[in-house]
């Protein structure tokens, strides 16, 4: 984040408790209607920890979803370029993180009396965990573990004050710690493809609820499945991949995609006519062929210069971040074709259990195959020389799980990288 | 509406994590340190009633720990109010004291403290 991005969140979430206080008002919510099953009729209606024959089991991800596009909302109507952006707390577990910084989320601790005890209980998350949970098919048990292991709980123990507490949205980084919740889920989706719910309405937004004059709408789980029903998307390592979207501004009268590094614009993604959208980066926009701004629509794609005036410095740009982008320009994180023939790559069988076998692109006939777990450690490399389809063998004793594939050339350029389950 | 969502830092730290051996029992014993009436008490799953002002509950032994620490929290109603907070996961402990000091209702806070016995 530039520093102007993390002054324009800090101060957003001030102003959000101005007026009607809405972080209050959700802390309240999320407190009183958290868990029933102490209570007299443990039947009732709630969000967290439900058991096996409670029908509302499922409605731990799609709830939290949904209230951190009502704080998102709510922020981008103070300014429209916030984002609400995501903790990994499985890989950012250090007290003297940037993220713990006075000027940044360590601010709001005495500001607003929270009385935080970071690392003072508990663990964090690990990509073990992360790893483990991403691999589970069955998405009642994916949710469930996910919820009541160290990837959600453990942040809320382990930061302390207010986090621990079913009051926990009064701080902040409940906000920024649900956000990476939801690209758990969104990762997990995206891999499995199995997310199902039995009910169709929520509390808070179930159509009646009333926050400072206005009713929140009825939102149906199986709508917002996928995060590009609110129009999200989730960058990871400096690439923000923007695909398979049609802008409909729904929520906004301009949809607005801002991101500090990379944005590539792919296939499927299209700007109507009569909608408008703009698509601003600090560093780079790149489109790619399947981007479509039809006639008549209102698009703009900018470079924010403003960004290096705010900090009082020509260089805010972080371009050595970029230096190993471009290789990923071709990056298939689904296993399936891209663009030309050129830059073709099969990947199969995916989910594996023993072998994998890869179908390479014409121009590819040399380099070297590298198998990386979740935790970025290399468990497998095979060089390979005038081929065009490969079989990397003895997989049988990798653990079950998530792991990239990629494929290398002579020069040390990634050409392909592929994410694969081993099951 | 629209958003790019982001990480905040990046730096990478990789943990050694120990395993978290539960043991079979866990004996639990709840205090009510406050001037307040504390209903639907609930550790671990297990419900522990009412507890009247500066009074406490007797020892009560959770079994298949496995499965109680699925929902390490804590829950109590005061006033009507219902409320919640994560506890400490137990290791290798046989004797937990919940001590409650102080109930913030308008904060839905519970002021507690737990000591382990091993």
């Amino acid at each position: 984040m530039t520093q102007a991005e993390r002054d324009a969140l800090v101060n957003a979430f001030y102003q959000l408790r101005n007026g009607a206080d809405l972080i209050n008002d959700l802390a309240t919510f999320h407190s009183d209607f958290f868990n029933f099953d102490n209570t007299a009729d443990p039947t009732r209606l709630d969000i967290h920890f439900n058991l096996p024959d409670e029908p509302e089991r499922d409605i731990f991800f799609a709830w939290h979803r949904m209230q951190m596009f009502e704080v998102e909302q709510a922020m981008q109507d103070i300014n429209p370029n916030i984002s609400i952006p995501y903790w990994d707390s499985t890989v950012d577990q250090s007290v003297n993180s940037p993220l713990w910084d006075e000027n940044f989320m360590g601010q709001f601790d005495d500001d607003w009396g929270l009385n935080r005890n970071l690392g003072g209980n508990g663990e964090l998350g690990t990509i073990a965990e992360l790893n483990t949970l991403l691999g589970i098919s069955d998405y009642l048990i994916f949710s469930d573990d996910t919820e009541r292991g160290n990837i959600h709980a453990g942040p809320h123990r382990w930061t302390g004050g207010a986090m621990p507490t079913t009051a926990s949205p009064r701080d902040p980084v409940f906000y920024l710690h649900h956000t990476f919740i939801d690209k758990v889920w969104a990762d997990w989706e995206a891999i499995h493809q199995n997310s199902s719910f039995i009910r169709t309405s929520m509390l808070r937004y179930d159509g009646t609820y009333v926050f400072d004059g206005q009713t929140l709408p009825l939102v149906n789980p199986n709508n917002i499945i996928d995060p590009r029903a609110f129009g999200v998307f989730y960058a990871e390592d400096g690439l923000a991949v923007l695909d398979d979207y049609t802008v409909s501004n729904t929520y906004n009268a301009i949809e607005n995609f801002y991101y500090q590094f990379l944005i590539e614009v792919r296939d499927g993604f299209e700007i109507p006519a009569n909608t408008s959208c703009r698509i601003t980066s600090v560093n780079e926009i790149v489109m790619l062929p399947g981007f479509v701004a039809a006639s008549g629509s209102d698009f703009r794609a900018q470079i924010d210069n403003t960004q290096a005036r705010t900090s009082g410095s020509s260089i805010v740009r972080n371009t050595k971040k970029f230096e190993a982008l471009p290789s990923m320009r071709m990056v298939d994180f689904e296993g399936k074709k891209l663009g030309d023939d050129s830059s073709d790559i099969e990947v199969y069988p995916n989910p594996f259990l023993e072998s994998v076998n890869i179908r390479l692109g014409q121009n590819t006939h040399s380099g070297r195959i590298v198998l990386y777990n979740m935790a970025g450690q290399q468990v497998k490399s095979e060089v390979f020389r005038d081929k065009s389809v490969l079989n990397l063998n003895d997989l049988r004793n990798l653990a079950s799980g998530v792991y990239i594939l990629n494929v290398v050339d002579n020069n040390g350029v990634v050409l392909h990288k592929v994410q694969l389950i081993k099951s | 509406m629209i958003s790019l969502r982001f990480i905040i830092v990046t730096g990478l730290l990789f943990l050694w994590q120990e395993p978290c051996l539960m043991q079979q029992t866990l004996v639990v014993r709840v205090v009510n340190n406050t001037n307040e009436e504390l209903n639907n008490v609930m550790i671990y799953s297990t419900p522990f009633g009412q507890i009247k002002p500066m009074d406490s509950t007797a020892f009560i032994t959770l079994k298949n720990i496995q499965n109680e620490v699925k929902n390490p929290m804590l829950y109590l109603s005061c006033k009507n109010i219902n409320m919640g907070s994560y506890v400490s996961l137990p290791k290798d402990v046989d004797t937990i004291y919940f001590l409650i000091n102080e109930v913030k209702i308008d904060k839905r806070l519970i002021v507690f403290k737990q000591i382990e016995i091993k």
